[in-house]
Formats: C-alpha cells, sequence, structure tokens
C-alpha cells in the first residue's frame, strides 16, 4: 500500500509543472475573463448574462460567425477531397513530396501573404475574389496536413483486405469504396480537427491582407476581436472569449464523454 | 493514380507525386524569383530585421524551453502513474488542443495585465510556456513503451532522470522531433499575441514586423520574407528527418513493426 502511495506522490509530482501550467495560463485567465463577462464599466458591476444577450444580437458578431460558417462549409469538404487525392498521388514511393506539401503549413503569414501578391499581384482583397484567395491560401496550407493523415491511414489498411476483395472479384474501384474508404473514417475525423484548427490559422493572412475593416464578405472573428480589443471593448470581448472558449471545447468534452462510455462497455 | 497493389512507384507515378509537390512549392519559387532584387539592400541593412528576428528567436526558445520542462515529465507521469486527478489533466490537455489561440488572447491579456508583463516579451514566453499538443504527443509515446523494459530499467537502479534520459525518450524521438518543431513553428509564425500583448513596435517579433513597414523597392519585403523562412526550413528539414513529419518515416517503422 505504501508503495503504491509513493508511486501516486511521485506521478503526482512528475504532473505538477504541467497541471501549473494548465491551471496559471488557461484556467486562470479563462477564469478571468468570465468574471470580466459578467460584469460592466470600471467598477465591475454584475450584470449576469447581458454581455452575451448583446453579442448575440451584436451585427458585427454575427456577421463574423457567418462568414466562419460558410468558410468551413467550404474549405473543410475541399481540404479532405484533395487530401485524399493527394494522400494517393504520394502514397507510394519516398516521403519526400508528402514532407514538400506539408512545409506550406509552417509558413509565417506574412510570407503567405507575399507569394500571394507575387502571384497575384493586381489581387483586390474584397468579394467573392477575396474569398477565393483566402480559400487558396487555406488549401495551400492545410492539404498537406490532411494528405499525411489519409496517407498514413491509406497505408495502415492491411494488403490482405483488398488482396481478397480482388480476388473476390471486386475491381480497384470498389476496392477503394467498399474497403479502404470506411476505414479512413478516424483519419478523416482527424482531417476535420486538423483543418478547423488550421482555418483559425489562415484568419492572421486574412487580417493581413484585409486590414481591420475589411469587405463585408471577409470580416472575420479575427477583425471583430481585434477591432474590440482596439476600442477597449473588454466585457463584450470576454463575452466572446468565453463563448468561443466553450463552443471549441464543448463538443470536445461530449465526444470524450462518448468515446469513454464505448471504451469502458468494451473492457473486460 | 496509382493502383492499390502496385509494389514500386512507377515512373507516371514518380512524375505525379513530384508534380503534385511542385504545386505546392510554387508559391515559394515565385516569392524568390521577386526577392532577387532585394537581397542587396536586405544584407547591406540588417539592423531592424536583425533585432526583430533575435527578439522572435528568443521567445522560441523561452517557449520551447518551458513546453519541454512541463511537457517531458508531465507526459512521463500521465503514462506511466496512476494517481487522482490524472484523467482530468488528460482531458484538459485535449480539449486545449481544440481551443484556437484567438480565444484565449482576452483572458491571457488580463492575466498578463494583473501581472504587469504586458509589453514585454515575457508577455509572449509566458503564455507559451504549455504546450498541450506536445504533451499529448509525447503521452502517446510514453504510454507505447514496453512494460518490460521501464520495469528492468528501474530495477537497474534508474532514477527519474535516467529513466527519461537513456529510456524513454530515446526510444521517442518521432514524438520529440514533431513537439520541437510544432512548438518552433507556432512560436515563430504567432501573429495576434504580439499584436495585442505589445504596444512598443522596437519589441515586435519577427511575425509582425515583417508585415509593418512600407517600401520602395517591393523586392525588400519579399527577400525579408523569404530571409524569415530560412530558420523554418532548416529546422523543417533536420526535424523531418528525424521522424517528426510521418511519411517516409512510416515504411521504415512499419518495416521494423513487421520484423519484430
Amino acid at each position: 500500500m505504501k508503495q503504491q502511495k509513493r508511486q501516486a506522490l511521485e506521478g503526482a509530482l512528475c504532473c505538477l509543472p504541467a497541471a501549473a501550467g494548465v491551471g496559471a495560463l488557461y484556467l486562470a485567465p479563462f477564469a478571468l475573463a468570465l468574471a470580466r463577462s459578467l460584469s460592466r464599466g470600471m467598477g465591475g458591476s454584475f450584470v449576469g448574462l447581458e454581455n452575451y444577450r448583446e453579442l448575440l444580437a451584436n451585427r458585427a458578431f454575427l456577421l463574423a460567425a457567418g462568414n466562419t460558417l460558410l468558410f468551413w462549409a467550404l474549405a473543410l469538404p475541399l481540404s479532405a477531397a484533395l487530401g485524399l487525392g493527394l494522400a494517393l498521388v504520394w502514397q507510394k514511393g519516398s516521403g519526400r513530396p508528402a514532407a514538400c506539401g506539408f512545409f506550406p503549413a509552417m509558413v509565417p503569414a506574412a510570407c503567405s501573404v507575399a507569394a500571394l501578391k507575387a502571384l497575384f499581384p493586381g489581387l483586390a482583397f474584397e468579394g467573392a475574389g477575396g474569398v477565393g484567395a483566402l480559400l487558396a491560401l487555406f488549401l495551400w496550407k492545410n492539404t498537406g496536413c490532411c494528405a499525411l493523415l489519409l496517407s498514413a491511414a491509406l497505408r495502415a489498411v492491411p494488403a490482405e483486405l483488398t488482396d481478397t476483395a480482388a480476388d473476390l472479384g471486386a475491381g480497384p474501384w470498389a476496392c477503394f469504396r467498399r474497403v479502404r474508404l470506411p476505414l479512413l473514417r478516424p483519419a478523416f475525423g482527424g482531417c476535420l480537427l486538423v483543418s478547423l484548427l488550421g482555418s483559425f490559422r489562415v484568419f492572421r493572412e486574412a487580417f493581413l491582407l484585409g486590414g481591420a475593416h475589411p469587405d463585408n464578405a471577409l470580416y472575420g472573428l479575427q477583425h471583430f476581436l481585434y477591432n474590440n480589443f482596439a476600442n477597449m471593448n473588454y466585457p463584450r470581448l470576454a463575452a466572446a472569449s468565453v463563448l468561443l472558449i466553450l463552443i471549441t471545447a464543448g463538443p470536445g468534452l461530449g465526444v470524450l464523454a462518448a468515446l469513454r462510455r464505448s471504451l469502458e462497455g468494451r473492457k473486460p | 493514380m496509382s493502383r492499390p497493389g502496385k509494389a514500386r512507384p512507377g515512373g507516371w507515378a514518380r512524375l505525379a507525386a513530384w508534380g503534385a509537390a511542385g504545386v505546392f512549392l510554387w508559391p515559394l519559387a515565385r516569392l524568390a524569383l521577386l526577392s532577387l532584387g532585394g537581397w542587396g539592400e536586405l544584407l547591406a541593412q540588417p539592423g531592424a530585421f536583425a533585432r526583430a528576428w533575435a527578439g522572435s528567436a528568443l521567445v522560441c526558445l523561452g517557449c520551447l524551453a518551458g513546453q519541454l520542462l512541463t511537457g517531458i515529465p508531465g507526459a512521463w507521469g500521465l503514462a506511466q502513474y496512476r494517481f487522482p486527478g490524472r484523467r482530468a489533466l488528460l482531458v484538459c490537455c485535449a480539449l486545449l488542443v481544440l481551443v484556437p489561440a484567438q480565444a484565449m488572447l482576452l483572458p491571457q491579456y488580463l492575466l498578463l495585465q494583473k501581472l504587469g508583463l504586458l509589453n514585454s516579451l515575457w508577455a509572449l514566453i509566458l503564455p507559451g510556456a504549455f504546450s498541450p499538443l506536445g504533451t499529448l504527443l509525447l503521452w502517446r509515446g510514453f504510454s507505447a513503451l514496453p512494460r518490460e523494459l521501464v520495469e528492468t530499467a528501474r530495477d537497474a537502479g534508474a532514477g527519474l532522470f535516467g529513466l527519461l534520459g537513456r529510456v524513454a525518450l530515446p526510444l521517442c524521438r518521432r514524438e520529440l522531433a514533431a513537439f520541437i518543431l510544432i512548438s518552433l513553428a507556432d512560436s515563430y509564425n504567432q501573429l495576434e499575441q504580439p499584436m495585442a500583448f505589445i504596444r512598443d513596435p522596437e519589441l515586435y517579433p519577427l511575425s509582425v514586423w515583417l508585415s509593418t513597414g512600407a517600401y520602395q523597392n517591393p523586392a525588400l519585403p519579399a527577400a525579408q520574407c523569404l530571409l524569415s523562412l530560412l530558420p523554418l526550413a532548416l529546422a523543417f528539414w533536420v526535424l523531418a528527418g528525424r521522424g517528426a513529419v510521418p511519411g517516409g518515416q512510416a515504411h521504415a517503422i512499419l518495416k521494423r513493426k513487421k520484423g519484430e
């Protein structure tokens, strides 16, 4: 028993710096923002959910949210589909072409913008053309990551499965659609996650291209946040931040809980 | 597209593979072409660029140090021990990966304001001192270590540092390389945090500095951008070779697994 207790203590001590990091750098700021979002004015009087109500009626916020959702509806499927195609092209042979496709993800925002301007000198960042440019930037940076994920998953499909299917008379397309594609579902989930995170990063380029007050079609969350920052509208900003944190982390919590239930159900 | 089941990539497959890779590298090549006129000017007067780069480098190294110091023991504790609160910490890390940096901008601003660290490089290093994604990566690597190996090392008298330095980390080189690459790229490329936390333009790291200022010669900013890309490309080349990027490495690992 003493041995177990000592082990537990050792483990807890190992995790102490990490736990301190989580607490001090994420939980404490979250608490501060939550408190700020529930109050208003210099004195900090408690106003309950008033800031949230105001936020959800704020036209700029709604515009930003709408544009973000629209962008995701276009970008996420495209990235996954192109990623799959690239994974098929890159699956044999050395990993070097795939690594080249992954490299754009590392390029700083200022560089991407400079490259875009080098390719399309006359580009005006507005309207459908602007959204197209942003989409192209996103695909440039993100498709390589999706391709890597899908490529690893494709390699993990046991050859026996496709061989058996081929022996049973299935053509290459049927082999692909019926055998390999369904096994890629977790990898597509991973693609979705990576693409969501990548889309938040490509908003940096959107900010650099459009400035603080871009065209309506391109007004995004980062513009909303930046402008409210500049105006020092902290309660509204705090409400938006808390909402964003809950919206991104909330479903994750739900997924984890569901996973745990299914895992515990299967454990002996 | 190559058919599944073909043993070796034929000529067409290789052409397609490198052609696709070329599409991704072409914008950078175009930028390089544009930058040709600017290198002379950049190398003659590197002052402001060098200062901004030094700031970036300091922030990157500071963040990396913090992340390694919190992440390596943390991942080890999560993987090899059982204690109350372990699962909560794991869940926290997983959820934090999902939260975008923009959402944490104001919360961290409020904290830094209270600590009086705004408008200094610490405002960039401190929030970046812990990496949930990196810790999870290392946790997965450490969890996959064979139990007998760890037990044997412990029985042979290895303490925590010995276990980590001689057993765990050398076997988890891929995860460590990926950790370092992600950390460096994120710190080097961060844009929102410097813009929000730092007022003094002299302190701006390279990522922000590159987008400020107007230039007569359009080749100059192109050259600056490419120069700023070089350290990242170098890190990418070194760390991808150590397995940070799954790809060519996967072949070797699969072969190893089949042979065991």
